[in-house]
């Protein structure tokens, strides 16, 4: 137990430790950017007077010195007012929280999918490897993890929604429809191009690291004599397969976090889905530091808490680790 | 993301679909029935529509309306107001306001209410520049506009702020805003989608649909979007102009949205910064009249837009203060290598470009990276200023550097909004500095004639007499911007739709700088004919 708290408090310290070093680094790489965030506030060719723009800087703090406006930003922040975005006049938390909620659907029904579509390909390719489904599997795998996200959902686009008209062109619900008629089918149909796309790098790095696993399991000792024993196919792999396997998969899973929430940025834009990642883009195209130093936060914490449930779940799966009270 | 990529793609990728054949597309859409419409045109899905923090500053508001509004002719007229009267010094202005007008809430419209709209904007910290009010007060009924210095213009600036309720005013105002516009609100799904319904309070023309919901897809997207047959209106750019969709038509809308470069006025020289300055090249005032002179406009548009787009030469084309004395037609390259060999710039060693006192006749521009067609006029304009003896490099820079060193660099401006008041920004010396860093009078022109043309402008009590000085700026006959030629405007850019078939967009304005929302200026006059 005493373990237990030595290590919850340790990874708490880091966590804070990393979230104090990103938004440094995110503050200071948007401070030196050559952006001034009243120019792109007011616009550049709008022919706001000087006196105009000096207020915009007053009221946003912008007239202040760097250092004094990040001492000034982390302080509200521990009190936790993250301050309000010039570009979108909310707070920064409003924001975040409106555009998760959009996000978080996506992003969990692609992760569900890459994570169990890629390990049961993973695991037939390995069980089968050299067969025709092996090869076909393996090579749609490295085409996949050599595209863009983007480039996928444009395909996807012009094929489904465009060309076919099976799937809506974009945005999370009907395009015209009042909130209260939109049903559950609606919004499941408009994720479901979004959500492939965003899902598809997943599976290839999935599928390929489960099968080379599985290849490497059933040529050990253990299998061999398993199958001296006369244990079937099947067998074989759910007794002395899964578990072995699952290690990488569930590594790369939870690591994938940052895939995940890099790749929503552009499977978002492509969609006109809104989330996250265009809130992110606009944050740093128009020099707003409250915003993107709020989704920079919010995708450390995002991108902490996958880590460290892969971590936690080794030890869960593998007693070894556990036992060993390696805990990492 | 990179756009100019992205559109590549999409090119491709439209051609492919087109050649595979899988062209089971394009079927009318019959649910687009009468009754409503979807619109895609940029912008508009983002929730900010309060006018005290810049909503419908250029213009186009479909929720609010103003004291004054601005017509097909560009001039003022009356909207919410019935009346105004301006002091003989220029500081006061008073208008009588209509007292039968109601929000969209049913509550009555009130003089307390246009003041509390001024207040709260000129402390809003936002893009409405309000420095020059002084106070708003209501007296005896009306509202009377106290100035801290005469400042004509800000009649136009009555026409673009809309009135806020006081009574309906708070947080959550610029997402669902109450006003005395033709629409309002009737969901809003952030950066996804916006609903509208014609007000029932509103006093002016009222829309013949039920509902409109506007959606803001990529730009790139847009004409993929067209295709799918679920949108009545989309925004293209020229680029795509001349693709076919099937029951949609292209609708050219001519607009005031220049593009041009600046050409710096006075040699290099090092500012209090240590940052050069100017241009010992374009200081040279035959070269700059010569680049006006011996390009030809069309060609340029020819080959950096696709031919969509009118030939410009003043800042102002098409709106009520652009002066065209005096009148010159370009292409003249004869005449414009005279200029310059008279003027001693003379190619004596056969590369091409002329020199002068050991000076080569080039220099640099920039187009913005993130819009192709800023960067397509900085080419089309370089190829186009070899005939004459000019080297002219064009290069592609991020947005915010090209405006730092614009001052020494030139680079493709865009500009054209509905208040006289850029033609200040444009000439006027005070704005000239060596040290300043924006786009206002980038080069550095000073001419004291202009200077005392434009504060007589600004310290009008009319806008005819103020825009008589603002043209006289521009020539009054011997001198002026029209002769001196501070920069080189190319085109005035057209703005591009694909329309349903049927769908009538009413008389449009001519559209301000900014390609995509100012189409919605009269959503209420849209209709099926």
């Amino acid at each position: 137990m005493n373990r237990m708290l030595k290590y919850s408090a340790t990874t708490i310290f880091r966590m804070l430790l990393l979230l104090l070093g990103v938004s440094l680094v995110s503050f200071m790489l948007i401070v030196s950017a050559p952006i001034d965030p009243v120019t792109s506030f007011v616009g550049a060719e709008s022919g706001v007077s000087q006196e105009q723009k000096d207020l915009v800087a007053q009221h946003w703090g912008l007239d202040k010195p760097p250092a004094e406006r990040y001492v000034t930003w982390l302080k509200n922040t521990l009190k936790g007012d993250m301050g309000m975005s010039p570009t979108f006049q909310k707070p920064v938390a409003a924001i975040l929280g409106e555009r998760f909620v959009a996000s978080l659907v996506l992003m969990a029904v692609a992760w569900a999918m890459s994570g169990i579509l890629g390990f049961v390909l993973g695991v037939l390719c390995g069980a089968m490897e050299g067969s025709l489904f092996d090869k076909c599997i393996k090579t749609f795998c490295f085409v996949l993890s050599s595209t863009p996200t983007f480039w996928i959902g444009l395909l996807l686009l012009m094929v489904f929604a465009i060309s076919l008209g099976w799937f809506p062109i974009g945005l999370a619900v009907p395009i015209g429809k009042a909130a209260a008629d939109v049903t559950i089918w609606d919004r499941i149909y408009h994720l479901v191009l979004p959500a492939f796309t965003l899902s598809v790098t997943g599976v290839a790095s999935i599928a390929l690291h489960t099968r080379q696993k599985m290849i490497d399991v059933l040529k050990s000792d253990y299998v061999l004599f398993a199958k001296a024993r006369g244990e079937s196919n099947w067998t074989l792999i759910k007794r002395h397969g899964l578990r072995n396997i699952a290690i990488p998969a569930i590594t790369l899973q939870f690591a994938s976090f940052s895939e995940l929430f890099g790749g929503s940025v552009l499977a978002e834009n492509v969609f006109s889905y809104p989330g996250l990642g265009s809130a992110a883009s606009i944050a740093g195209l128009r020099g707003d530091v409250p915003l993107l130093l709020g989704v920079a936060m919010f995708s450390v914490l995002f991108v902490f808490i996958g880590n460290l449930t892969a971590n936690l779940l080794y030890g869960v799966l593998n007693p070894q680790i556990r036992e060993g009270g390696k805990l990492r | 993301m990179n756009k100019k990529l992205l559109s590549f793609l999409l090119i491709i990728m439209l051609a492919v679909s087109q050649l595979a054949g899988c062209a089971n597309n394009n079927k009318p859409n019959e649910a687009s029935a009468k009754d409503s419409l979807v619109v895609s045109v940029g912008g508009l899905t983002g929730g900010n529509y309060d006018p005290c923090k810049g909503y419908g500053s250029n213009g186009t508001s479909i929720f609010h309306t103003a004291l004054l509004k601005i017509n097909t002719d560009v001039q003022t007229e009356y909207d919410l107001a019935t009346g105004y009267t301006v002091s003989d010094d220029g500081l006061v202005y008073t208008f009588t306001i209509r007292d039968d007008v109601k929000f969209s809430d049913g509550e009555p419209l009130t003089p307390e209410d246009v003041v509390f709209t001024y207040m709260t904007a000129k402390t809003s910290g936002s893009s409405v520049d309000l420095t020059m009010l002084e106070k708003a007060e209501v007296i005896d009924g009306k509202v009377k506009f106290t100035l801290n210095k005469p400042y004509s213009p800000f009649i136009r600036t009555t026409a673009l702020i809309g009135i806020v309720p006081e009574h309906a005013y708070g947080d959550t105002y610029a997402a669902n805003p109450i006003g005395t516009g033709p629409f309002k609100v009737k969901q809003l799904d952030i950066n996804q989608q916006l609903i509208v319904e014609p007000n029932e309070y509103y006093y002016g023309i009222k829309s013949p649909f039920k509902q409109i919901t506007f959606l803001s897809l990529d730009e790139e997207a847009a004409l993929a979007s067209a295709k799918s047959g679920e949108l009545d209106v989309v925004m293209v750019n020229p680029e795509y102009a001349s693709e076919e969709v099937n029951g949609m038509h292209i609708v050219t809308i001519k607009t005031s949205d220049n593009r041009g470069f600046n050409l710096p006025t006075i040699p290099e020289t090092v500012n209090s910064s240590g940052v050069t300055v100017g241009s010992n090249v374009t200081s040279d005032p035959a070269v700059r009249k010569a680049l006006n002179i011996g390009i030809s406009r069309q060609e340029i548009i020819d080959n950096a837009l696709n031919g969509v787009g009118t030939p410009s030469w003043v800042r102002f084309e098409g709106l009520p203060w652009a002066s065209l004395e005096p009148a010159f037609t370009d292409g003249k390259v004869e005449e414009a290598k005279k200029l310059l060999e008279d003027a001693g710039w003379v190619d004596s060693d056969g590369d091409g470009i002329r020199e002068k006192n050991g000076i080569k006749c080039e220099f640099k521009i920039t187009g913005r990276t993130d819009d192709l067609q800023r960067y397509n006029l900085a080419v089309a304009l370089s190829q186009n200023a070899k005939k004459l003896g000019i080297n002219i490099v064009a290069e592609a820079m991020d947005w915010a550097s090209a405006q730092k060193i614009a001052r020494a660099v030139p680079t493709c401006i865009g500009t054209g909004d509905y208040s006289y008041k850029d033609v200040f920004n444009a000439f006027h010396s005070s704005l000239g500095g060596i040290d300043i860093v924006n786009l206002g009078n980038s080069p550095m022109y000073d001419n004291p004639k202009v200077d005392e043309y434009l504060d007589k402008m600004i310290a009008s009590t009319t806008e005819e007499e103020a825009i008589e000085y603002a043209k006289k700026a521009q020539y009054d006959g011997t001198t002026g911007a029209n002769v001196d030629f501070p920069y080189l405007w190319l085109v005035n850019i057209d703005h591009s739709y694909f329309v349903r078939d049927g769908l009538s967009l009413g008389v449009q304005r001519i559209h301000p700088h900014g390609h995509g929302t100012p189409v919605v200026q009269n959503l209420n006059e849209w209709k099926f004919e």
